[in-house]
């Protein structure tokens, strides 16, 4: 073969989600076109998501009326990932789709995909319920931490409202209706060659099927169903203490026959708990009142957490140059561990068969969409960032500096040391999707922050070489970022 | 004749025979936890009679050093309190070990983690305080401040969480206890579904009061600053609940002739929370210090020696786990020492015991060495804490610790015991660091110099004329730690006294005494004269000198073998820095010193110090901070940032 073939990624700009087309060029033909996710966080302003999809439809429709879209890849049952199929679903009807895409783990009757929609519609739509009722009584940290995790799901009012599908789901719903027969289930291990679109090939490093849950600390063997169950049992314990709020003879988890309980106004006016727990004002600091919205955002984060490492993982090869386009989708941990000792069997340039290992597609990567808009817990280090050796890195972060913050006052966003990491491998060649802020803007606390004032992470001559590096590497759109390669076919 | 409550209440008799307050309080309950109760092979040596230190008790129970309150906030119920002193409770030893019972499970919280008191006040040799309590007060004239007001008591919630979880809140001051279904897919020996409480496992209440007795001692051990800190946290709750199993001797017995002797092989004493690991999933104990159970074949391997671990463990439980399995080494070669002259009698001289089970006078010989290493082992371990610094620990430190600690008590090491703790971290990688050589003389840390005493002279003798009015023994805990508060502010003042002489702050310059004590109370400092830039990072007092915190100050008096009695007065001296780091963000960096001053001689000891100057360690420390430990779990670096800073321990003790 020869040729070249021309590869253009555009980040679109909506706001803290992910949205990315890919057009994949060779001379002479055709484009080949592909959405990676298209979604917005819970109760941002959604106008910016739709003008994204309508400018999907205008950038891939050629001379008809229809887009038309050659695969849509639906990373993991998040909000700020899919929601944009439910938002701006009328547009979406306007788009021929090819292909869609997703994990092994959405696959209908997969048990493991089963336990973890039904543990997400579940325990989210009572999480959120917990959220209404109880929001004023809680402890602004818990609050802001349900309320953030929550909103990666859908927005809370929605997901309290509705408990027989999240809109995550819905969206996903759509998406396998929209094709037939099915959606493609990947599978990691899985090497996809597609006739349309020589010379590239997609290679599925995730999610996991051993070590979908934190695998660094679950080591032992429990099989991922197992868990996912156990999980979901301990959790019922805790909703039906919230369902049953001050009735244990119909809780099914009360620990004791009901006669050995005081209620809680019996308990205000027995001696004992009016001197040492509900009585004097010097005993507040000691009341343990706040327990259960501590426990409910720790269900909230597990759930959020086993949701991220379903993301659907593709390593993009530009098979020629071998060049590597990586997009995680939100995966996590136990996911990044997995993707090293993967092997895949690929000819190589005399034709031979050659394995391929997970490392090596790392080593060349070219492209890195960061995970997780660049928060602290998507992007390994060691065994990650580092692995990343190619002198030609490029990374864009799907994010909004504002929003995130706003929502997690106690976290910088970008994470610094990441993005201090990232400025050094890419040699400056990141941009964020934030219309205002495509470099950090001078770190201010909002306020109510728990982040210490500090003085600008980004020395100056680093903004410097940032915006020179950014000028140089992107093309810079008011809804959108364009970064193009071009390699050898 | 019983007495009935209607009977009218008679004048009180005057009894010319005072009743001498009894010793002890003997309460009923379990060895381990409910599980082994189940199984016929355990359930003989399960129930167990604890005897822990008589005190009058309200009911709750609440006691000089716990109160139990028992408020459930998931069930919206609070069940009444447990009357200790009850003589229908006095008269049964307790109420009787019951699942279904939430007296008994108060009755048990107070029994087990009285008991860990009782065993680290030995231990240290003076009364255990809890963390105080951070308060903020205005003065008279407007001024805010923040004050710290004692604790009395640790705080119990046996039910205060609906989840698998358990944790120690410096917050709160307060244990909180949850409960759980047991998993109704895999739950070992337990019942599918039904109830665990945490609260019913000895190794667990013993755990979390170990955390909160160490947060007592030095609190700002919770404060990571290099990959250590929490492991130690962890390690040192676990290794006080491992050897406080050798307490039981119908137990020790029990498994010394299950085992015929050798105690590396499984057995109860050396694993952690049977029921806990059942009923989530485990097939075994949530944790071992001597084996595994093998997830391929499913069958109980002994650990591997593995001395990469500690670089390559950073999580704090799997990091601590290196310690105690180090520890726990330490102990079985102590303990084989012990006993071989005893296999050796009873093998004919051939060490190889005959087949078949021991003879049980044999066993209870074995039995009785055991406990007693074990004793010292635990008693050395908790020592150690003493001989530590309240800052960025490491297991180098630990070790350098426990070692002079040992040494200071039974300068005799017959047994070899010190040699065994070396020898134990130093197969596993781990090495105290800027030490010549791995002998014990020089893991010991180094007894202060005579020429340097002339640094501390005019500081030590007015301290201990004004220490020697109190009385050195205070009976009531508030009171002595009331009196130590005001001894803390004299320390402080003679200090600044000290300073103000400008003799004195000559010759500590020309001494280095910063050199020897990690401290730089004045300008006048060789560091500063070489780089004036490095004073901006110190708080200045209004004569321009560094702020310092005596942060801790204590008698305790040691008992060893053979009575030896050691009286020591334990300072703590403590400066920090702010220091922007390179990613623009401040960070706090604290130095100090452990002066362990023998109130026989009068003379300072010890002079152990993490200087506040040294920059090797600064830069360490600001990498471990903003870079943290490579790949941790999402667990670690998402609770690193959202949780950590209120309830450190609630994230690292969720078990799923």
């Amino acid at each position: 073969m020869s040729g070249q073939l021309n590869v253009r990624i555009r980040m679109y700009r909506q706001g803290l989600g992910d949205c990315f087309l890919l057009t994949f060029t060779r001379t002479g033909e055709p484009p080949f076109t592909m959405v990676i996710d298209c979604g917005l966080f819970a109760g941002s302003r959604e106008e910016p998501l739709r003008d994204a999809v309508r400018n999907i439809i205008a950038a891939t429709r050629g001379r008809g009326r229809r887009g038309k879209v050659d695969v849509v890849v639906a990373t993991h049952e998040h909000g700020d990932h899919l929601s944009g199929f439910n938002v701006a679903r009328d547009e979406w009807d306007r788009i021929d789709i090819g292909e869609v895409w997703m994990a092994w783990t959405e696959q209908p009757g997969h048990p493991v995909g089963e336990v973890l929609r039904e543990q997400q519609l579940r325990s989210a739509s009572k999480l959120a319920r917990f959220l209404k009722r109880s929001g004023d009584t809680l402890s602004p940290t818990t609050r802001e931490a349900l309320e953030g995790l929550l909103g990666f799901v859908d927005d809370p009012d929605a997901l309290a409202a509705d408990d027989t599908e999240t809109g995550p789901q819905r969206a996903m719903r759509y998406l396998r209706d929209r094709v037939a027969p099915t959606p493609r289930y990947c599978k990691p291990g899985d090497l996809i060659e597609l006739p349309g679109l020589p010379g590239v090939r997609f290679y599925v490093l995730g999610p996991p099927q051993n070590s979908l849950l934190y695998a660094a600390e679950r080591d032992d063997g429990a099989d991922t169903v197992y868990a996912l169950r156990r999980r979901a049992e301990l959790a019922e314990s805790f909703f039906a203490a919230l369902e049953h709020a001050g009735d244990p003879g119909a809780d099914p988890y009360a620990p004791f026959e009901e006669a050995y309980g005081l209620r809680e106004e019996e308990a205000r006016t027995f001696d004992f708990f009016a001197r040492h727990y509900y009585g004097p004002p010097e005993q507040a600091w000691r009341r343990i009142d706040d327990v259960m919205g501590d426990i409910a955002s720790a269900l909230a984060l597990d759930l959020d957490n086993a949701t991220n490492n379903t993301s659907l993982v593709l390593a993009i090869e530009l098979v020629a140059s071998g060049k590597v386009l990586l997009f995680p989708g939100d995966a996590q941990v136990g996911s990044w561990l997995s993707w090293g000792d993967l092997s895949f069997t690929v000819p190589g340039p005399d034709g031979t068969p050659r394995p391929t290992r997970g490392d090596e597609l790392l080593a060349r990567t070219v492209f890195y969409k960061v995970g997780h808009h660049g928060s602290v817990n998507a992007t390994l280090r060691a065994r990650g960032l580092e692995k990343m050796r190619s002198p030609d890195l490029v990374a864009m972060i799907p994010l909004n500096i504002a929003r995130a913050s706003g929502i997690w006052k106690c976290q910088t966003w970008p994470h610094q040391p990441l993005f201090k990491a990232l400025i050094e491998r890419t040699r400056g060649r990141l941009i964020i999707s934030d219309r205002e802020h495509p470099i950090p803007p001078p770190l201010a606390p909002a306020p109510g922050s728990c982040l210490e004032q500090t003085p600008d992470a980004l020395l100056d001559d680093e903004r410097e070489l940032l915006a020179e590096a950014q000028a140089a590497t992107f093309t810079v759109g008011e809804g959108f970022i364009d970064y193009t390669l071009t390699v050898p076919l | 004749m019983t007495m009935s409550p209607e009977e009218p209440e008679r004048a009180p008799q005057r009894w010319r025979l005072r009743i001498p307050r009894p010793p002890h309080r003997y309460l009923r309950g379990y060895a381990f936890d409910p599980s082994l109760s189940a199984q016929v092979d355990t359930v003989e040596i399960n129930e167990v009679m604890f005897k822990v230190p008589w005190e009058r008790l309200e009911p709750g129970p609440v006691g000089e050093y716990l109160e139990v309150v028992d408020v459930d906030p998931a069930s919206r119920r609070c069940y009444e309190p447990v009357a200790l002193d009850d003589p229908l409770v006095l008269a049964q030893d307790g109420l009787p070990p019951s699942e279904g019972s939430p007296q008994f499970h108060q009755q048990y919280v107070y029994t087990v983690a009285m008991t860990t008191i009782h065993n680290f006040e030995r231990a240290l040799g003076r009364r255990a305080t809890w963390r105080p309590r951070f308060v903020r007060a205005v003065t008279s004239d407007g001024y805010t401040y923040t004050r710290e007001e004692p604790v009395a008591r640790l705080r119990i919630y046996p039910h205060a969480l609906r989840s698998s979880n358990a944790y120690y809140s410096p917050e709160k001051v307060a244990l909180l206890f949850g409960y759980f279904p047991a998993s109704s897919l895999n739950a070992g020996t337990q019942l599918p579904g039904g109830t665990i409480f945490s609260c019913l496992s000895h190794d667990i209440i013993t755990h979390e009061t170990a955390h909160a007795l160490l947060d007592g001692v030095h609190r700002r051990l919770i404060e990571p600053t290099n990959p250590d800190v929490r492991a130690f946290h962890e390690a040192f709750a676990d290794i006080v609940a491992l050897m406080q199993h050798f307490t039981f001797p119908e137990v020790l017995r029990h498994q010394i002739a299950r085992t015929r002797g050798d105690l590396a092989q499984q057995n109860l004493l050396g694993e952690l929370a049977q029921q806990f690991g059942q009923a989530t999933g485990r097939n075994g104990a949530l944790r071992s210090a001597i084996g595994y159970r093998n997830p391929q074949t499913g069958a109980w391997e002994p650990l591997p020696l593995d001395p990469g671990a500690y670089q390559r463990e950073f999580t704090p439980h799997k990091r601590g786990a290196i310690l105690v399995a180090a520890v726990f080494d330490a102990f079985l070669t102590i303990y084989r020492r012990r006993v071989e002259d005893l296999i050796r009698i009873a093998s004919d001289g051939t060490g190889v015991l005959r087949g078949g089970a021991l003879h049980p006078d044999l066993t209870n010989r074995l039995a009785d060495e055991a406990a007693r290493a074990a004793q010292h082992v635990l008693n050395a371990c908790i020592r150690a804490i003493d001989y530590m610094l309240p800052i960025d620990t490491t297991f180098g430190d630990f070790l350098r610790a426990l070692i002079t600690a040992d040494f200071d008590l039974v300068p005799e090491d017959s047994f070899e015991y010190r040699v065994a703790f070396v020898e134990a971290f130093r197969r596993r990688g781990i090495y105290p660091q800027g030490v010549r050589s791995l002998s014990v003389e020089s893991v010991r840390w180094p007894i202060v110099d005579p020429a340097a005493f002339r640094i501390f002279e005019p500081i030590i003798d007015p301290l201990l004329k004004s220490f020697a009015h109190e009385a050195s023994y205070q009976t009531d805990r508030m009171e002595a730690a009331r009196k130590t508060e005001v001894t803390r502010g004299q320390l402080h003042n003679f200090i600044k006294e000290a300073l103000s002489d400008p003799k004195y702050r000559a010759l500590i310059r020309d001494l280095d005494a910063s050199e020897l004590t990690g401290l730089a109370l004045t300008r006048e400092n060789r560091a500063f004269e070489a780089r004036p830039e490095l004073l901006e990072e110190f708080n200045l007092d209004k004569s321009g000198n560094p702020r310092f915190e005596v942060h801790a100050l204590w008698p305790a008096q040691r008992i060893g073998p053979g009575a030896t009695i050691l009286n020591q007065l334990v300072i703590q001296i403590t400066q920090q820095r702010r220091h922007l780091a390179a990613a623009g963000r401040a960070i706090r960096f604290r130095g100090g010193c452990t002066f362990i001053i023998d109130l026989g001689q009068g003379r300072v000891r010890y002079a152990i110090a993490k200087s506040i100057l040294d920059e090797t360690r600064l830069a360490r420390q600001v990498d471990y901070v903003l870079n943290g430990p490579p790949d941790l779990t999402l667990h670690e670096t998402y609770a690193g940032e959202l949780n950590a800073a209120i309830e450190p321990f609630a994230l690292l003790h969720r078990d799923l």
